[in-house]
């Protein structure tokens, strides 16, 4: 499934949250714990996902680095950081809305209704810590990604200065100059050894 | 019955004098007629509190501005103040110092995220067309889809705190309200602020998301590569085997050959051993 798929699925998923709360099956109690089950089994499951693919692209990454013979730690310490940050932010996200989830049957359980089940004490810290680790993920990610587009962008002015400097002579020069180069025997080019880690 | 306050109750903002002038009219229409002769039965108190606390600042702000309009604010200060016989926060009517200043933090935060990622963004547009030749167009999408989700998720968080909390919903704490309920009109509010949070959740939940998929369409890639390296090391060995075979099969032949020979010339040798006894018997 592409990434189109699966944000569709999750939007469809919010719709109907949405479409059931208008028809009045229940209320905005019932759509917010709606919307935290759902967040917390995407989030089990992001951070079940992350875990994997961030050890196969390390290794694979670590093996073709290997076979070219070029250097990828930047590329992995990159992933490395993501995939901390990521299950971290997942790991508090999920307990969050378990507990917000078990907090609201609890309250259900003993008094039939859920009409008044969070103090200001409870929610302000709830939603204190929601929102801090949001954003503290989106600027760790912004961080984290600063150096890879510093170099990215510093490697493009490089490009093209270069292609300038050889405009119509060899075109092909400017996109090989900043390219690293490869020392020693390679069996075949592994061409995306140096990809973006997003 | 824990919706008295409007939704469109003014939020107080103070420095600005014709609004609250015109708020101080407005409030003291709303609690003498009104609004009070249902709070005076107890049933919102938390409403009560909310609304001394917005006659107490707009008295303040008043007097900050040389209002001499203080006697029917301290005459309406005292009626409500008679009126709010529970100052308790736990009725989940109101709104603390503590989450108007929390919202005003984390709005500013996002607001702040939100223009870094936008500034990344057109950083990333600009520098695309550039890196073109060096870097394939899907990568350059991948990340300009990455900044356009965390440009996304904060724009919205920083709506949702940004914008007072009062214009939502009545109180801070979640209320159990039903859609297209005519006595609870807040509904619409609860349900659009739901609304934007989910879809902050959803586009923050999508850079992980798309993060994921660029792993597993990379390691595919890096994979297929792999695979098209061991399939040179396997045609390789294959030949090198075939070879081998090749080489053992010719010895073995000759091997076979030498034996066949040999063994024909000791059989022609026998036969005529054999002739020979036979024809001296």
């Amino acid at each position: 499934m592409t990434f189109l798929g699966f944000v569709a699925t999750l939007l469809a998923l919010a719709l109907l949250n949405v479409f059931l709360f208008l028809l009045g099956l229940y209320t905005t109690e019932g759509m917010i714990l709606y919307h935290a089950v759902l967040l917390a089994v995407v989030s089990i499951i992001c951070v079940c996902e992350i875990t994997i693919f961030s050890h196969r692209f390390r290794t694979i990454l670590k093996t073709l680095g290997a076979i070219n013979q070029v250097s990828t730690d930047s590329q992995i310490r990159r992933i490395v950081w993501i995939t901390l940050t990521g299950n971290l932010f997942f790991v508090t996200r999920a307990t969050l809305e378990l507990a917000f989830c078990l907090t609201l049957v609890f309250y259900w359980h003993q008094t039939g209704t859920v009409a008044r089940p969070f103090t200001h004490l409870w929610w302000d810290l709830y939603t204190g810590l929601k929102y801090a680790s949001e954003l503290t993920i989106m600027a760790l990610m912004l961080y984290i990604l600063q150096s890879r587009f510093h170099a990215a962008a510093s490697a493009a002015a490089t490009a093209v200065q270069q292609h300038s400097s050889v405009a119509g002579a060899r075109p092909s020069t400017a996109t090989t100059a900043s390219r690293p180069s490869l020392s020693g025997p390679a069996y075949t080019r592994i061409p995306d050894v140096d990809v973006v880690v997003v | 019955m824990r919706n008295q306050v409007p939704l469109g109750m003014p939020y107080v903002r103070i420095g600005t004098i014709q609004p609250l002038y015109l708020y101080t009219v407005h409030l003291q229409q709303y609690c003498i007629t009104g609004g009070c002769s249902r709070r005076r039965t107890g049933e919102s108190k938390g409403a009560t509190m909310a609304v001394e606390s917005m006659v107490s600042s707009v008295q303040t702000s008043m007097q900050s501005w040389s209002f001499s309009s203080s006697l029917p604010l301290s005459r309406l200060q005292r009626q409500l103040a008679s009126m709010s016989t529970d100052n308790s926060l736990e009725n989940g009517l109101s709104f603390t110092p503590l989450e108007q200043s929390m919202d005003i933090v984390l709005g500013i935060a996002f607001l702040i995220t939100a223009l870094v990622a936008a500034r990344r963004m057109s950083t990333t547009l600009q520098a695309s067309p550039a890196s073109a030749a060096s870097s394939p167009g899907a990568e350059a999408a991948v990340v300009t889809a990455f900044y356009s989700l965390i440009l996304l998720t904060s724009v919205l968080r920083a709506l949702w705190f940004l914008v007072p909390a009062q214009w939502w919903q009545p109180s801070y704490t979640p209320a159990a309200v039903y859609a297209w309920d005519s006595t609870q009109p807040s509904w619409i509010g609860t349900a659009i602020s739901e609304i934007i949070v989910t879809g902050g959740s959803l586009s923050l939940f999508s850079i992980f998301i798309l993060i994921l998929v660029y792993w597993a369409g990379k390691c595919h890639c890096l994979l297929f590569a792999y695979f098209r390296l061991c399939k040179v090391c396997l045609l390789a060995c294959l030949l090198v085997r075939l070879v081998g075979i090749a080489i053992t099969s010719v010895s073995l032949t000759s091997s076979i050959a030498t034996l066949l020979c040999s063994l024909q010339i000791f059989s022609k040798n026998t036969f005529t051993l054999d002739r020979d006894v036979v024809s001296l018997s």
